[in-house]
């Protein structure tokens, strides 16, 4: 009891000041990682959201110690992963980005092979491949080769062979590229459910969507540099920009209206609608008794949110995905 | 660890199983590859001899003129590489040439009083088919003396063979063959296994668990073996068939050897996976290596013969220096049973240290290559 206490008031991983680079001193030297700072607590989700070549792969491989920083130091339940290796890899598990699953085989034979390799004990092998597979929903299609399998199957997979040796870290790199709206919900709903019961979950995307909807804290990264960092709600809270959306009947009286309140509000002009920044609910107000003249010609309101995309636009000063 | 082996073993054995292809390339290509040169009679030409004389006079000049003239379509049957009596011992037994001709001081005498006159052969008899050219070209030139002389046989041979006793032909190319069998094998099934994880993109979550890569490698060893074990099983009979290779005499210690081979085999089959990472080009390159291995290393005692000037002596003094070469004619003695030379221990260690050091290159190698992220 103590134990975990203290392990939850400690971060399970740390990643502080890290630069990473590749082929150092030669010609091909290349900065995948500069002053990256994180720090997960025990039980969170935590996602690295980035576009492709930003580095989340590389931040990966650094928990699971198959990199080493080039400057700075991270350490994983108090240890250094290049160092205290086996210790390490017995608390993590990492789902790779290219699932790493035999084609040829089973998928039963697949956690088999797995958990043999491993290790784990004989006795409880085929018991824990069977309590897998349930988890993953993949029962009915055990005896099939993986190669016969959707993307989203593989995934699947891929995320039970993770959980056969109960780890305390799960690491996801991309855990629904490539995978149907049916099977992302699938994943997702099993992500949910693994931290519920207390596990670690750092995970890397570039889908917006799925940092909002996994992700308790978020950082964005870009070519390498950490861009920002906070949970969902807080980034959006950042940048702002809630906004409302005027309809007029006609653009002549958007127009008319655009040169009435520009002076005052943070307002674009686009056709017959106007998109006026209103980040607090007395603005709205005091702006809707502004137009309260005009009220005839408005055919209706909308509002909008702003989601990580905006986020990363705002920081970037471009689009996470093209 | 052991529970880790067997887990690649047993994984790799069902692989293999559901896609044969690798291995039964591996097993193909040597079987064909014996078939063939069973079939193909191959052709000699010149050959180099070194003559040690003694004499002199009008007779003994004709006699080497003879000696030099003797040819066939393919060109002269001889060439005589000196006529001076003390670099022509020291390159016989330097093993630079395989046989040398004594002319003795009292030849000229002797002729010239129509005395019987003898002349001494010596032939490193490493296979019959390298003795039987000498005997057959020397007796030629004789043939030839004498009917120029009017005279029969006044001239004699004696003959000194460094061995009891020839290795049959078929039976010193089936060695170099049976070698070529196991390297290829080896070579192909470590290579394809270990390539196959980087194909598939697998390697990464074994490499990722605490047993680290050590038990994939002795996994992925253990079952290249057994394959090897297979396809060497039935090789050697096909030897046995068709070039009446003695089995019955393959003693422990040639099983050992053997052994040495599969273990160069499978270091350089680790090699080329972790430089290729695709199971494709591992086939015809492990097939070229195993070709020049056959070609150049197993037949170096063979190449000596006609080994003088141009690209064949350059050939053949990469295959005098490789490790390889004087393992497999020590694997021809003994299967001939000449026990004179059953063991060679400074060939043996050679080829251990040669082993060994591919071994701890390809560990370095793939040690490298795992504890590295693969960008993806
Ligand atoms: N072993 C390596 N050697 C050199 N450069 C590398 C290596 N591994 C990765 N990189 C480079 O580092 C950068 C970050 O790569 P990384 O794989 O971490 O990106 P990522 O965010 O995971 O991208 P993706 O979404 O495509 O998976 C890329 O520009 C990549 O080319
Ligand atoms: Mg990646």
């Amino acid at each position: 009891m103590d134990n975990n206490k203290l392990i939850e008031e400690k971060f399970v991983v740390e990643i502080n000041k890290v630069d990473l680079i590749f082929n150092k001193n030669s010609k091909k030297e290349f900065k995948a990682l500069e002053k990256l700072d994180i720090k997960i607590r025990n039980g969170q989700i935590f996602c690295l959201l980035g576009p492709n070549g930003s580095g989340k792969t590389t931040t990966i491989n650094l928990i699971n110690g198959l990199l080493e920083p080039t400057h700075g130091d991270i350490t994983v339940l108090g240890m250094k992963p290049s160092k205290s290796r086996k210790t390490v890899l017995r608390k993590i598990s990492l789902v790779p980005q290219e699932t790493a699953l035999y084609n040829d085989l089973t998928a039963r034979e697949n956690l088999l092979f797995h958990a043999r390799y491993y290790g784990v004990n004989r006795k409880y092998i085929s018991k824990k491949v069977d309590e897998v597979l349930g988890i993953v929903q993949l029962k009915n299609r055990q005896n099939d080769r993986v190669g016969t399998f959707s993307g989203g199957m593989q995934r699947r997979l891929a995320l039970a062979r993770a959980l056969l040796t109960e780890p305390e870290i799960l690491l996801l790199d991309e855990p629904t590229l490539g995978v149907d709206v049916q099977s992302r919900n699938a994943i997702w709903e099993q992500i949910r459910t693994l931290a519920l019961e207390g596990k670690t979950v750092i995970l890397t995307t570039n889908y917006m969507e799925e940092a909002e909807a996994l992700g308790e804290q978020v950082l964005i990264i870009d070519k390498g540099k950490p861009v920002k960092s906070g949970s969902p709600n807080e980034l959006k809270r950042y940048i702002g920009q809630k906004q409302m959306i005027i309809h007029f009947t006609d653009t002549t009286y958007a127009k008319q209206v655009y040169d009435y309140i520009a002076k005052d509000y943070d307002v674009t002009f686009k056709g017959n609608q106007l998109n006026v920044n209103t980040n607090t609910l007395n603005i709205q107000f005091q702006l809707l008794q502004q137009l309260s003249k005009y009220e005839k010609h408005m055919s209706h309101l909308d509002y909008s949110e702003p989601n990580l995309q905006d986020v990363f636009l705002h920081f970037t000063g471009k689009e996470l995905r093209d | 660890m052991f529970h880790s082996i067997l887990a690649i073993v047993c994984k790799d054995l069902l692989l293999i199983i559901r896609k044969p292809m690798f291995s039964i390339i591996s097993l193909l290509v040597p079987l064909l590859f014996i078939i063939f040169y069973a079939l193909v009679i191959h052709t000699s030409s010149t050959n180099p001899i070194v003559i040690a004389n003694h004499s002199e006079g009008p007779y003994t000049d004709r006699f080497i003129d003879i000696l030099q003239e003797i040819k066939s379509v393919e060109g002269p049957y001889l060439e005589i590489i000196t006529l001076d009596s003390e670099l022509a011992f020291e390159k016989y037994n330097n093993r630079q040439v395989d046989a040398l001709l004594e002319i003795p001081k009292s030849f000229e005498k002797n002729l010239s009083t129509g005395k019987q006159s003898a002349l001494k052969l010596k032939v490193f008899n490493i296979n019959s088919d390298g003795t039987k050219n000498y005997q057959l070209r020397i007796d030629h030139a004789l043939y030839e003396f004498h009917k120029s002389l009017n005279e029969e046989s006044i001239i004699s041979t004696n003959e000194d063979m460094t061995f009891v006793q020839d290795t049959p032909m078929k039976s010193y190319v089936s060695t170099g063959l049976l070698i070529f069998s196991v390297l290829l094998t080896s070579m192909v099934s470590t290579g394809t296994l270990m390539a196959r994880e980087w194909e598939e993109r697998t390697a990464k979550s074994i490499v990722l668990t605490p047993k680290g890569f050590l038990p994939l490698i002795v996994g992925k060893w253990v079952t290249a073996f057994l394959v090897t074990v297979v396809n060497t099983v039935l090789v050697l009979p096909l030897l046995y068939i068709l070039l009446g290779y003695p089995i019955g005499q393959m003693t422990t210690l040639v099983w050992f050897y053997l052994l040495l081979f599969f273990l160069y085999g499978s270091a350089a089959g680790v090699l080329l996976g972790v430089l290729f990472k695709k199971t494709l080009p591992i086939v015809p390159i492990s097939v070229v290596i195993g070709m020049s291995e056959f070609l150049v290393s197993s037949l170096e005692s063979y190449i000596r013969g006609f080994a003088h000037g141009g690209m064949t002596e350059w050939l053949w003094r990469l295959g005098s220096w490789w490790p390889s070469s004087e393992i497999i004619d020590t694997i021809r003695f003994t299967v001939e049973g000449f026990e004179q030379i059953a063991i060679n221990w400074g060939a043996l260690f050679y080829m251990a240290l040669w082993v060994g050091l591919m071994i701890i290159i390809a560990l370095i190698k793939l040690n490298k290559q795992l504890s590295f992220t693969q960008g993806q």
